[in-house]
């Protein structure tokens, strides 16, 4: 047994940095999905819900978010950006311990690298959420490994072709984490894209957030989120189901000065409807004129 | 980035003392037709409230008509249609919220009709 002095992954709630940790790896809390939707204000939520497990199921075919956070047991800042930059991987389980089949998220909401900083003996959360649309999944399930790095440690993934104890790997390295993940396969037509790269601009605003459905069926479920932190509240419109064929939906958001984020949008159509070839969708931006 | 240039906007504080409140406003379009979002803008509205719209003469295309449509975020949500509409129409337009519960204090609902503009 050892202390890792330096930014710790957990992988179940109430652990502190003591290797090899003990228990089940798959469960770790500090690597959070969060499904479809985002929060305003990552670093301060998910220092305060240190104690919880926030983890959400992921939504197949759709938008999701992932945080990761870590606490720095060393006694000076640790500041992960560049080529030490946080890195989060998915693998199919039954592929787990084949390195070379993991695929990393590299997708962030504002098109700037990651990163994780922390202070002596504080948690740090990761910048901005990884971005992941999982495809559906049957008799097997999804991970996701993150590797978070810490100077005098080596958190690197083996380059070899398998990692034989894949669990005791984890176990022994405090800057690796490891989740099983809860995925929603879809049960119909499910279609994300990006929407829109939004740019503030220099001066802070009230924006109405819209989504325009022209001629989207009727039972449509529709969303969109942006990823990146700062708007209060966040830029996202959870479900909302289509009610016309001219239909449209929002939300109002405080932006500040200089925001940038690609905003997502989400159509899950009704069961049986996959002819979609007159629907139009269209996100929209819009500031109230004086 | 969009300007949205509001023709019409009514806003009312609603106190939830009965179970639907139902308020009007004329409109008028003016010598120039156009298309025209006309939305509902709910504030701190109970989520599972129904909201909806319907103008009282036909002309635009679609009809002003907004079916009931469910609130699913609070505190501020808002949903309605897109419609051209031709100049010099005139109607009535009645608009709604059904409560799924008593709201809070501060609870208002904003029709507006409004014109997308490229700032």
């Amino acid at each position: 047994m050892a202390t890792y002095n330096g930014i710790f992954e957990r992988s179940s709630l109430g652990q502190t940095n003591i290797v090899p940790r003990q228990g089940p790896m798959y469960t770790s809390p500090d690597i959070i999905p969060f499904g479809i939707g985002c929060v305003s204000d990552p670093q301060n939520f998910f220092k305060s819900n240190y104690d919880a497990d926030e983890g959400r199921p992921l939504e197949a075919g759709k938008t999701n978010y992932i945080y990761l956070r870590g606490k720095n047991y060393s006694n000076q800042k640790i500041d992960d950006s560049g080529e030490n930059r946080p890195r989060l991987f998915w693998a199919k389980a039954s592929l787990l311990s084949y390195p070379s089949t993991w695929t990393e998220l590299t997708r962030s909401p504002d098109r700037r690298p990651f990163s994780l900083a922390a202070d002596a003996g504080s948690i740090g959360v990761v910048n901005q959420p990884f971005i992941w649309c999982p495809q559906d999944i049957s008799n097997d399930h999804y991970c996701l490994i993150a590797q978070v790095q810490s100077p005098g440690y080596d958190n690197s993934i083996p380059d070899t072709m398998q990692i034989s104890d894949f669990a005791g790997w984890v176990a022994n390295h405090g800057g690796i984490a490891w989740r099983s993940v809860d995925l929603i396969n879809s049960t119909s037509l499910t279609i994300t894209n990006e929407g829109m790269f939004y740019d503030e601009g220099d001066m802070a605003a009230v924006i109405q957030f819209t989504i325009k459905c022209m001629n989207v069926p009727v039972g449509t479920k529709v969303s969109f989120s942006a990823g990146a932190p700062g708007p209060v509240p966040a830029i996202f419109l959870p479900p909302v189901t289509v009610t016309s064929l001219n239909f449209i939906t929002g939300i109002q958001c405080q932006v500040p000065a200089y925001y940038v984020s690609s905003i997502y949008y989400n159509l899950e159509l009704p069961p049986g409807i996959v002819d979609i070839s007159t629907a139009t969708v269209t996100l929209q931006a819009a500031y109230v004129a004086a | 980035m969009s300007k949205l240039n509001i023709t019409h906007s009514k806003n009312h504080l609603l106190s939830g003392d009965s179970a639907r409140e139902e308020f009007k406003l004329s409109y008028e379009q003016g010598e120039e037709g156009g298309r025209v979002q006309f939305s509902l803008v709910c504030n701190n509205i109970p989520v599972g409230s129904t909201v909806g719209f319907s103008a009282d003469k036909p002309g635009p295309d679609p009809p002003i008509y907004l079916p009931p449509t469910l609130v699913t975020i609070f505190p501020a949500f808002i949903t309605g249609i897109v419609s051209q509409i031709l100049a010099n129409y005139a109607a009535e337009i009645t608009y709604y919220v059904v409560f799924s519960q008593t709201p809070t204090s501060g609870a208002s609902v904003e029709f507006q009709a409004a014109i997308i503009a490229q700032s």
